[in-house]
């Protein structure tokens, strides 16, 4: 697809331009982009300023403006369902988690973006297709709380969070439902089996839904352990006596995916932007966030605290096609 | 002969051919007006609600007409729910209604030292978002670190667990933090225009002062009391934070957290089985409602009369010493325990770390700095001081029309106004995304600030109605005629005679709107549009993004405001108060 | 020109019918008074005229005009009417000062403010009321508020003053001089007046015509005297005092000026009366006669045409000036007041006797 056959991953960064100059094609995308001036993005990721700073540098760049819509996963689903349904294309760009961009896709809200130069750089196990291109990536890890749990007691695999003594212990997201919870009941069931899960649910982990309010009861000591932590969310709790844990298995994660809106008003904007988030130096901005990055390179220049939580295994991801299945699973198995 | 001369000599006459013809035309056209815009506000969305329903689909889909979201319900899940929803929010009410009435009537008819200050103060919880009273409740009541409890045991020198906060007590206290000051709020003007003679009158009968209290006022504040009741128990059956913060860790759910399962916690998101939910409890409510004007109906409740008299104090003796204290005692509890954790950790870098090098001004600097913060601001304020006014003002006139008129139609007006308030609210946000969304394009409603404005009023007409109708019932029926038959039409008799006596109760269904405005978080999310972000978007946002101490930095802004509301409208009345 | 006119006009509340086919008058300058017990239909009279209540039948006019006619569905509300009211609970505003009230009438109307200053003033001083003119409406007594109801009633030249029990929540002494009051200053500006009380006093004392009704229905309309001597019907006489009826039959009638003159027979003799209409003889009559018209005889004696009875005095009551006795005779119970210093005492044999011009009959 793209004709450009090299650009090694140090060089990246500052080839874009050069990059976009002897591609006569993108340049006339980024030409017509500029024509537009201005960009809608949907996005599920609520108030993240890191995502706020990525598209801040895309406006200062390629000076279009860019209008943000944020609220929940199914909120910004169901708007962008209803608007197409009554004929309103106002929406250009959509970013929302795997399930949610899976889901819309086979109901026809999104449409092919076209060749993005950049996506080349994608490394698996992340993939762009026709039409979405992998964002960011959210890993989840284990949090306990450094006053309760000594280093000595540290779950250093997932399979130790069933030692009896942690029963009643477990501050955990809800698998029941979509979210962290269920990623990381789908990616453990698929590598330990349901009898896992039977034993975990033995333990009597405590749900909640309020991740954020969770992370704190835990660094209160309320609870000892938390599960799934985002790695994201460390940055915020600098400072706190907590700490992530990736477990030897690696990292059940999920993908942020990037798609175009069908008949998007902006087009060339969108696309543009599709590309400007594949860039090395804007992966770089969200992996210091935590997020892991999706292209090559990213990792190994990331801030010495979150590097080693970062460059871990990726243990695996939910399925769109399954999730249903399994959250109804998971009530069954979690009364 | 010469006085009598200047007394009778002509004034002009208006034309009476035009104002006949308004007379004739004017009514009916009126009348239309009214329920078409109620219809617009209330039905439509509603309709759109009944489609998703009925429908496999959601609106715009192809699907195929059935009932499966109903026949989805019959299971003994859905009962468990139903009656985890009724029994709460019941419990809930009756306790609120119990410490509300108590309170006013503190506040409104005796002479306890510090009235006006407690007044203010005993209201404060109400405008506090929940998700913050939330996280200080869940800090100071968690069975294992939570301070009362550390209290308790440091005090009792045992290992022993006090209070736990996530368990049904804990959902019931979170909900009456709000109920109580909003029945308070709703009554305390009620209790405060009531004609002391009808007590005076049972004193000289014999009764005691209790007897008088239960056999008169409070059968004399029913219509305002069973109003704010019915008001109070529809909106802890809508509850959702406080059932989400506190019940769903321990497995009790409600109607909403079961409706916000169904539509965000799936990878489907199951709208047929949200709205079929959602209008199995409006039914609920409706029979509520329909038991309320039963037993109202034919009854006369007129405690402001045309003759007019000083309002007076009950004179308690010693015992106003007990009263203070109970309303010092309520305050306390509802505000300065969860505020005070609240103020003092938004000095510190984190909610409940009190360590002297976390001490920071970060939080008020970054909301200071935050431009998202402001422009949602400047939004909320226009929407919240337009919205509120507009929803009184269409509240004033419901009102009038449901209860001091015989117009054919007045009950399908009461009706629509009621609409809204029975439907969860976040059901009813998304029959407003699907109902503006699906306008002509030339109606220029779907993402501009009207949709949020229209989707407020629709949303805050139903309190309105019941306050501007529970204070009109107050006023006897001559005071208004006597204005019609001295030359003012309906329209000025409803502002100069009627909303002049009802303003302070109006007044603080103002104040209620406004701050419901402010909370909204349901509609606004499915309604604004970039440019267009209202402050609980904002909030949400700065939650989700780990930084409640924020959220509350904005929450002691808001309840800066609600002080300097409350602050001026006591003072006007006071003002009042002292010419009557 | 007549200044109201109501004709056939009715109201019904549900089955009931309050007010039935009522037709009635009032002259301009004129001071009627809609009298009768109460649930009569006096009060949803008045409010039929004010337009606060919609007759379902018939039409009402003010000033020549029509503003009710149910045939034709037309109805002019309150406000048009032109109309100046006060109510039995006064109605004062409670948010207003007593100026604020007074002028109200012609703020609605959109006065200028200097006519508002001066017209207020000039009504205030009517009731001599002006220098209350700042106080809040509430802190007045029960008089006071009553003066600022009127003064608040008259201050925009009302085509017709309507007045709904305005003296029933104050004492008696306030109430008679209020009523005198409000009558003088009702002539001094020749102002129409409809009235609505239950008290038949008031009413004789203040009217220049009374209108009785009982049950929806008019049932005699007339001036105050006219009312009290010549009652139409049993019902109008026992509204007025406590007369005594007496059984008779008539023996002969005869025209005599405006009315009739009947030779009648009861059981202690024979005697005449008037009525306002002939009588077959033979027939039976109430004739109705009212305790001060019956004097104390010593002798038995009949004067010509005069009514006589025989009796014992069974009971006295003392009233001040007057004393009531109660005498049986062979007619049966009769109430008779005479001055209470030459009353007859208990137990005493009296003849009793009626000049013919004090006997009413009226049909049994």
């Amino acid at each position: 697809m793209l004709r450009r056959t090299f650009v090694t991953l140090a060089a990246s960064a500052a080839a874009t331009n050069a990059n976009a100059q002897t591609n006569g094609e993108w340049q006339q995308v980024v030409d017509a982009a500029k024509k537009e001036g201005k960009l809608v993005i949907y996005t599920a990721t609520l108030g993240s300023p890191y995502h706020k700073a990525v598209v801040k540098a895309f406006e200062d760049k390629y000076g279009i403006r860019v209008e943000m819509l944020e609220a929940r996963a199914s909120e910004v689903r169901e708007r962008v369902r209803i608007e197409q349904a009554a004929g309103r294309f106002v929406g250009d760009l959509h970013h929302n988690g795997s399930t949610t961009t899976w889901l819309m896709m086979r109901d026809g809200n999104l449409q092919p973006h076209g060749p993005i130069p950049n996506a080349k750089n994608i490394v698996p196990p992340y993939e762009a297709d026709e039409v979405r291109i992998p964002a960011e990536v959210i890993s989840y890890a284990l949090m306990v709380n450094r006053n309760l749990v000594k280093p000595n007691d540290e779950p250093k695999s997932w399979k130790d969070i069933l030692d009896p003594r942690w029963t009643g212990k477990i501050l955990s997201d809800d698998y029941r439902a979509l979210g962290g919870g269920a990623v990381f009941f789908v990616v453990t069931y698929d590598a330990f089996g349901k009898e896992f899960h039977e034993k975990l649910a033995a333990q009597k982990p405590v749900f909640s839904r309020d991740i954020a309010n969770s992370e704190r009861r835990v660094a209160r000591g309320e609870y000892p352990i938390y599960i799934p932590f985002s790695l994201q969310d460390y940055n915020q709790l600098k400072g706190l006596p907590i700490k992530p844990i990736v477990p030897a298995e690696g990292r059940p994660y999920v993908r942020f995916d990037l798609a175009m809106l069908k008949e998007a008003p902006h087009p060339n904007a969108a696309r543009l932007l599709m590309n400007f988030y594949l860039e090395p130096e804007q992966q770089l901005v969200l992996a210091n966030a935590g997020y892991n990055p999706v292209v090559g390179g990213v990792v190994e220049k990331v801030d010495p605290n979150l590097r080693p939580l970062l460059a871990t295994k990726a243990m695996g991801t939910t399925v769109p096609e399954r999730q249903d299945a399994m959250l109804e699973l998971a009530k069954q198995i979690y009364k | 002969m010469t006085v009598a001369t200047r007394v009778a000599a002509g004034l002009p006459q208006r034309s009476t051919a035009w104002s006949s013809g308004v007379a004739r035309y004017g009514r009916p056209i009126g009348l239309a007006a009214l329920v078409l815009m109620l219809g617009f506000l209330t039905v439509y969305p509603m309709a759109m609600l009944l489609y998703g329903s009925l429908h496999s689909t959601p609106p715009g889909i192809p699907g195929t007409f059935n009932i499966d979201g109903y026949a989805g319900l019959l299971t003994s899940e859905t009962l468990i729910v139903l009656a985890n929803t009724v029994g709460l929010s019941l419990i809930k009410t009756i306790l609120s209604l119990a410490l509300a009435v108590l309170l006013a009537w503190i506040i409104a008819r005796t002479d306890t030292p510090g009235r006006g200050v407690l007044e203010v103060l005993i209201t404060l919880p109400f405008f506090i978002p929940p998700i913050l009273t939330a996280t200080a409740w869940a800090m100071l009541g968690n069975a294992q670190v939570g301070t009362i409890n550390l209290a308790w045991r440091w005090l009792s020198g045992t290992d022993g667990t006090l209070i736990d906060v996530y368990s049904y007590g804990g959902v019931i206290w979170h909900m009456m933090q709000y109920s109580t000051p909003f029945i308070f709020l709703f009554v305390v003007d009620a209790f405060r225009a009531m004609d002391p003679a009808l007590e005076e009158s049972s004193r000289m009968s014999g009764a005691s002062r209790w007897q008088t209290f239960w056999r008169i006022t409070f059968v004399l504040m029913l219509p305002v009391t069973s109003s704010a009741f019915i008001l109070s128990f529809i909106r802890g059956m809508e509850s959702f934070e406080s059932a989400v913060f506190f019940g769903t860790p321990v497995g009790i759910n409600v109607i909403t957290t079961t409706i916000y399962n169904s539509i965000t916690q799936r990878a489907q998101p199951d709208y047929q089985s949200a709205t079929a939910l959602g209008f199995a409890a409006m039914a609920l409510m409706f029979v509520l409602l329909v038991l309320q004007s039963r037993m109202l109906r034919g009854k006369n409740f007129a405690t402001v009369t045309g003759k007019g008299y000083a309002p007076n104090v009950t004179r308690l003796g010693a015992l106003r010493w007990l009263t203070f204290a109970i309303c010092i005692a309520f305050f306390l509890a509802t505000v300065v325990l969860p505020i005070g954790q609240l103020l003092l950790s938004s000095f510190f870098q984190f909610f409940g770390f009190y360590q002297l090098d976390m001490l920071t001004l970060d939080h008020y600097r970054s909301v200071w700095r935050n431009r998202d913060f402001w422009t949602s601001f400047g939004n909320t304020l226009l929407l919240g001081v337009s919205g509120a006014t507009a929803t009184m003002a269409l509240g004033a006139i419901v009102a009038y029309v449901t209860t001091r008129t015989r117009w054919p139609g007045r009950r399908l007006i009461d009706l629509l106004a009621w609409l809204p308030w029975m439907m969860p609210g976040m059901v009813l946000g998304i029959g407003f995304l699907w109902g503006f969304a699906s306008l002509p394009h030339a109606i220029p409603i779907y993402g501009t600030l009207w949709a949020l404005l229209l989707a407020y009023l629709a949303l805050g007409t139903p309190v309105a109605v019941r306050v501007a109708s529970a204070a009109y019932q107050q006023i006897a029926a001559d005071i208004e005629e006597c204005s019609r038959v001295h030359g003012a039409g309906w329209w000025q008799t409803l502002w100069r005679i009627l909303v002049a006596l009802a303003w302070p109760a109006l007044a603080v269904g103002w104040v209620l709107i406004f701050f419901g405005i402010m909370r909204e978080l349901s509609a606004s999310i499915l309604l604004y549009a970039p440019g267009t972000e209202v402050l609980s978007v904002t909030m949400l946002k700065m939650w989700s993004g780990g930084k409640p101490e924020e959220v509350s930095v904005v929450g002691l802004l808001m309840l800066a405001m609600v002080l300097l509301f409350r602050w001026l409208q006591l003072r006007f009345l006071q003002r009042r108060i002292r010419t009557l | 020109m007549p200044s109201v006119v109501l004709q056939s006009v009715g109201r019904r509340f549900g089955e009931v019918a309050a007010v039935d086919d009522v037709d009635l008058t009032v002259g301009h300058g004129e001071f009627v008074t809609l009298l009768g017990p109460s649930g009569c239909g006096k009060t949803t009279t008045l409010r039929m005229v004010a337009g606060l209540e919609r007759n379902d039948s018939g039409h009402i006019a003010i000033g020549g005009k029509v503003v009710s006619d149910a045939p034709a569905n037309l109805f002019v509300p309150p406000d048009q009417r032109n109309l100046g009211m006060v109510f039995q609970s006064y109605a004062i505003w409670p948010h207003m000062t007593v100026f604020d009230n007074v002028a109200y009438p012609l703020s609605v109307r959109r006065a200028p403010k200097s006519v508002i200053g001066e017209r207020v003033a000039a009504a205030l001083r009517l009731v001599e009321m002006e220098r209350f003119a700042d106080r809040p409406a509430p802190m007045l007594s029960g008089g006071q508020q009553q003066r600022v109801a009127i003064a608040r009633a008259l201050v925009f030249e009302p085509e017709v003053l309507l007045l709904d029990e305005p003296l029933s929540n104050l004492d008696a002494r306030l109430r008679a001089q209020m009523g005198e009051e409000f009558r003088a200053l009702q002539r001094r500006l020749d102002i129409t007046t409809l009235y609505v009380t239950h008290d038949q006093e008031e009413a004789m004392a203040l009217s220049d015509r009374v209108v009785v009704m009982q049950r929806g229905r008019v049932l005699q309309d007339g001036p105050p005297e006219t009312v009290y001597r010549r009652p139409a019907s049993r019902d109008v006489a026992s509204f007025f005092g406590t007369p005594n009826f007496i059984e008779a039959s008539v023996r002969s009638c005869r025209a005599d000026g405006d009315g009739y003159v009947l030779e009648i027979e009861g059981s202690e003799g024979r005697g005449a009366c008037r009525a306002a209409r002939p009588f077959e003889p033979g027939s039976a009559v109430v004739v109705v006669v009212r305790p001060e018209d019956v004097t104390l005889a010593a002798q038995q004696a009949a004067e010509n045409g005069q009514l006589v009875w025989q009796g014992k005095v069974m009971a006295a009551t003392f009233r001040g000036a007057r004393r009531t006795l109660v005498v049986e005779t062979g007619t049966g119970k009769l109430a008779v007041e005479c001055p209470a210093n030459r009353a007859a005492a208990i137990g005493d044999g009296v003849t009793l006797r009626v000049d013919a011009g004090h006997a009413w009959a009226i049909a049994a």
